[in-house]
């Protein structure tokens, strides 16, 4: 792939953590769109950035500190602007025209994870189950997100035995995704 | 309920994380427990839909070309960033030296008010800068 960035370690950087960038965003932003939004907006500083890069740490410790600063401080300017629009309130009422996906019961019981965990459990199954590459972009360490996927597996379990959890499933795909 | 010291062990099981000397001991554990065995099958039905119902997203065919374009007006933009960097230099020197003539008791009057107003401009910049990064997102 050549891009116009003429600068052949950036063309590098780009095809090995584009993919990995992206699915780091999609599990800390609300949808896919707003997700690719920030992988070019990431994708862009690391352009901007590459050139005064010492290597006092690793490329993708670098890379992945960069996504995860510009996706929340997305999520925190999203969070203090969000409005709601009568459109929206009325959409809300009416039944979602396509059925739900066929496991809304599942991402009702994620949906209502606490953030913590929800992130950590997403990114995981985003990430080919991998400890070592959720802890490396998120920037905890490997204990950590085993615990927490732990403790969110346990969690869902007991999300999922509840009696009443067909209320969750009633919600409608958009609003679950945007909580995951 | 599953035996609390085997629930973490069944769940490393269900990732592939456990060490073969840890599934050994699970194994023989789960093959006289029932409680055990049946967290060991939700568990692995829950991976299971787990990795179903989370499938990888993808980037979009437009993400290179946009990017690309993205990359090609910031490379437009270098001049621009050269002249903001001289404006905050002339900020920070006329901000340093309206505090040192505060110090002088005799200085010039329409020196004091071109250092008052080079310490306004100053100040302006900054706020347009953090107003475009606030609402860029918009």
């Amino acid at each position: 792939m050549d891009l116009v960035s003429g600068h052949p370690e950036f063309e590098r950087l780009l095809g090995e953590y584009r993919e990995k960038v992206f699915r780091l965003a999609c599990s800390l932003l609300s949808d896919d769109a707003a997700a690719e939004d920030a992988t070019q907006e990431i994708f862009l500083k690391i352009w901007r950035a590459l050139p005064d890069f010492r290597g006092e740490s690793s490329v993708s410790t670098w890379i992945y500190a960069i996504a995860r600063n510009t996706c929340l401080t997305r999520r925190r300017f999203a969070a203090e602007h969000r409005t709601f629009s009568l459109d929206e309130a009325k959409a809300s009422e009416i039944p979602a025209p396509n059925p739900p996906p066929a496991d809304s019961d599942l991402r009702a019981a994620i949906a209502r994870l606490p953030e913590k965990y929800r992130r950590v459990l997403v990114l995981f199954y985003l990430e080919d189950r991998s400890y070592q590459q959720v802890a490396l972009a998120l920037g905890v360490p490997m204990g950590t997100v085993k615990t927490f996927l732990h403790r969110a597996k346990k969690e869902l379990a007991v999300l999922l035995a509840e009696p009443n959890r067909g209320k969750e499933s009633s919600i409608s795909w958009p609003a679950l995704n945007s909580k995951i | 309920m599953a035996c609390p010291e085997f629930e973490d062990l069944i769940l490393d099981y269900c990732e592939g994380a456990s060490s073969p000397a840890d599934s050994v001991l699970l194994e023989s554990h789960i093959a006289a427990c029932l409680p055990c065995r049946e967290y060991l099958a939700q568990q692995q039905e829950l991976d299971l839909r787990l990795a179903k119902s989370l499938p990888r997203p993808a980037l979009s065919a437009s993400f290179a070309a946009n990017l690309t374009a993205r990359i090609a007006v910031e490379r437009r933009a270098p001049r621009f960033r050269r002249f903001a960097r001289v404006l905050d230099t002339i900020g920070y020197l006329s901000l340093a030296a309206g505090c040192l003539i505060e110090q002088l008791p005799h200085a010039n009057q329409w020196f004091g008010h071109a250092i008052l107003a080079s310490s306004a401009a100053f100040c302006l910049w900054h706020t347009a800068k953090a107003l475009r990064i606030t609402y860029r997102h918009r």
